[in-house]
């Protein structure tokens, strides 16, 4: 009997401690992921889209086995595509880890859940400041930044030194100013060497655009002001797109760059037919890098980065683009919801934005990863750029942002084709901008 | 009224149980999403559908009067119809002509040839075509050079195909004639095939040489089938797409943008839903006004 009622104690405590287990609803999640991490560097058994992602999935679920993740991984091109099509259909993902510029138009259209009341304080208080402000849309945070990239200049400092040119380039401050980088860009295409076109450029899509506006920044300029109003009316804006139509009118520039692709950028980079292109961290060691492996570099290579040129006086700051985790508000309940923070933590945890960030040369967003690839000096000397010389506004989250962005190749396309001034061009944008923000 | 409306549906209810597993699909994924696309297209319509707002003939009026660049689309793809449609048509026909008298095995080898790029991925020959084109690497470019056409065309430079605008959109206009002949060519072939060969034996007592019953007998009696060739053709020519999604995206400086184009940058990337199904609407009408014509003017002359 006694034996009797101690196993039914036994019995009675074990049900107790298991129940919340047991009582756990089966949740699935979705989440789709861009393919910044396809071929992470440092994890080679992860060759396709997503199959990091759907390994970290798999670590999740194993750990809460009533979890279901559904994996999609989305090429660049879907995400401005699928994305917008599925939340129009009324069927997102969970999660989606994106650039800000494409997030931000969701957190403005008010599609996102708001994660600061759903975020521990501890977990926002570790991100940097100043991307929670940028993720932060009508009082809303509407993504997790996770990482962010660079943006400067990639100069192939060997193609200099053959010619014997090497000193042009700024090593030592990794500054010039816009006349030092148009000496050095017609010095070494006079130099008969095979570089053809200096400095790399493509404006048939958005893509390249990063590439395009350092060029007004250093001048002053601004495609976005602080206010979210564009920058098109700025004097300074239009002496920086004066400079660059000049370089494309002198040759300074690959003459195709109306129709250039990012791989017909890199590989005048890699032939020797370019010396220069726009690039950070990830450029230097994951294109470069990965190009050198695969024996696609055909000429000596020995990049370095500076910043973009700037004019007398100003200040040349480096492009800084950050990617982060947007949860859609779905209409989950409190318990569904729990799980999906759950998982976005484990995705976004300091240990996953470490990994992150040594396989795609970026810079983590919490402070508590610290200087991932301390090693790397480059890694450490845009860091040191970044502190000295400020970052660019490059307007990510302002409304509007992707469509105005957009409208802008067509017209840089004109003016390089003699279609349009740099002022006509510039005007036409105002009144593009004017129409798409009135919309 | 209602009892004989009945009667008749009850008569006809074999007719239209034999159309229903060509009508069901038919309302289903073209004539619902019509009807909600013409809907959609009086709304203000984003990513956020509980913020989707009615404004009337608003999208109309901004396309019509403030869009800077839906014009140029709507004059790119008639230019398109225009160049495409009319070059079709006649290389067609003329092959067809050319190649009809031919044994069955000669025949069918032009078929396979000219209906290749048809059955062809678009993708695969959109991007061999950008190889073509290719400024500094293309076979375009070889060839000119190689013949001296570079000097008499452009001072030995070598030409961007795509890449400047007053060659863009005819370059993809040949890109679009090369994959929009195989369907046409069979047509024609078969049409060839229904006219009596006894009209021309006839023609030949009378003494009617072959350029006479060309004009006299096989033209009148292809009618029928280039009415039908037209029409599909100006249809499909004018949904282009693939090729300026593929090859240029519009440019350079908007000399490709179509409609179509137009319609998926607003609707699909841009997420403008209501502004993109109003661009729809206005192609739907267009086309629509074209057919009309091109039956009232070729039906005539068909009947």
């Amino acid at each position: 009997m006694k034996h009797l009622r101690l196993l039914l104690v036994l019995a009675a405590v074990l049900v107790i401690l298991l129940a919340p287990t047991q009582a756990q609803e089966p949740v699935t999640i979705t989440y789709w992921t861009d393919p910044a991490l396809a071929q992470p560097v440092s994890l080679p058994q992860f060759t396709e889209l997503a199959a990091f992602e759907t390994w970290q999935a798999e670590q999740f679920m194993e750990m809460h086995p009533h979890v279901t993740v559904e994996v999609r991984g989305l090429d660049w091109p879907d995400l401005s595509t699928v994305v917008p099509t599925a939340l129009a259909a009324g069927d997102p993902p969970d999660i989606l880890k994106d650039y800000l510029g494409r997030t931000s138009g969701y957190g403005v259209e008010g599609v996102t859940v708001d994660l600061f009341g759903l975020l521990p304080q501890e977990e926002i208080d570790d991100l940097l400041p100043g991307l929670v402000g940028l993720y932060t849309i009508d009082g809303a945070l509407h993504a997790m930044p996770t990482y962010f990239w660079n943006h400067a200049m990639i100069v192939n400092k060997a193609l200099f030194d053959q010619a014997g040119l090497g000193e042009m380039i700024p090593v030592d401050d990794r500054d010039w100013t816009l006349d030092e980088f148009y000496a050095a860009a017609t010095a070494i295409k006079e130099a008969g060497i095979g570089v053809d076109f200096p400095y790399t450029l493509q404006v048939a899509s958005e893509q390249g655009d990063y590439d395009f506006h350092a060029f007004i920044w250093g001048a002053g300029g601004e495609i976005w002001n602080p206010d979210c109003s564009t920058g098109f009316d700025d004097p300074k804006t239009l002496a920086g797109l004066e400079f660059v139509n000049k370089l494309y009118q002198e040759g300074l520039i690959n003459s195709d760059a109306t129709t250039a692709a990012y791989a017909d950028q890199t590989n005048n980079l890699f032939t020797g037919k370019s010396a220069i292109m726009g690039g950070g961290m990830g450029v230097l060691n994951n294109t470069i890098g990965n190009a050198i492996t695969n024996g696609e570099v055909t000429v000596d290579m020995d990049p370095v980065i500076v910043t973009y040129p700037h004019a007398e006086g100003e200040v040349s700051g480096l492009g800084v683009g950050p990617s982060g985790f947007a949860v859609f508000d779905k209409g989950r309940s409190d318990y569904e919801m729990e799980w999906v923070i759950e998982f976005l933590l484990f995705l976004n945890s300091t240990e996953s934005q470490i990994t992150y960030t040594q396989n795609n040369a970026q810079f983590p967003a919490r402070a508590s990863a610290g200087v991932p690839l301390a090693d790397d000096e480059n890694y450490a000397l845009t860091l040191s750029l970044i502190q000295e010389r400020g970052t660019e506004n490059l307007g990510l989250a302002c409304p509007g942002f992707y469509e105005v962005r957009i409208s802008q190749p067509p017209h840089w396309q004109a003016m390089f084709l003699g279609q349009e001034t740099p002022e006509q061009a510039l005007q036409a944008l105002a009144d593009e901008a004017a129409f798409i923000l009135d919309m | 009224m209602l009892a004989s409306f009945g009667k008749r549906v009850w008569d006809g209810r074999w007719g239209y149980i034999f159309i229903a597993p060509a009508m069901i699909p038919f309302v289903i994924f073209t004539g619902y999403p019509l009807v909600q696309g013409l809907l959609l297209s009086f709304y203000k319509a984003g990513v956020n559908r509980d913020k989707w707002k009615y404004i009337g003939l608003k999208n109309y009026t901004n396309l019509l009067t403030r869009d800077p660049v839906f014009p140029t689309a709507i004059k790119n793809t008639f230019l398109f119809v225009l160049g495409v449609v009319p070059a079709a048509m006649i290389i067609c026909l003329f092959v067809a002509v050319l190649i009809y008298p031919l044994s069955q095995r000669k025949q069918s080898f032009f078929r396979a040839a000219f209906y290749m790029p048809v059955v062809s991925a678009g993708v695969v020959l959109a991007m061999v075509w950008v190889y073509i084109y290719s400024q500094e690497y293309g076979l375009l470019n070889y060839i000119f050079e190689s013949f001296g056409l570079l000097n008499l065309l452009n001072e030995g430079e070598k030409i961007g195909w795509l890449a400047q605008t007053d060659t863009a959109l005819l370059s993809l206009a040949i890109v679009v004639l090369s994959w929009s002949l195989g369907q046409p060519l069979i047509l024609f072939l078969a049409g060839l095939g229904a006219i009596p060969e006894t009209l021309y034996d006839a023609a030949k007592i009378d003494g009617a040489n072959s350029w006479q019953s060309f004009w006299k007998i096989t033209l009148p009696l292809l009618r029928p089938t280039m009415l039908f060739v037209l029409v599909v053709l100006t249809i499909a020519v004018f949904q282009v797409f693939v090729v300026v999604q593929l090859m240029t995206l519009g440019g350079p400086a908007n000399a490709t943008q179509t409609i179509v184009f137009r319609i998926w940058v607003t609707g699909i990337v841009g997420a403008k839903f209501g502004y993109a199904s109003a661009m729809a609407v206005i192609l739907l009408a267009i086309v629509s006004v074209l057919a009309i014509i091109q039956f009232k003017l070729l039906d005539r002359q068909v009947t």
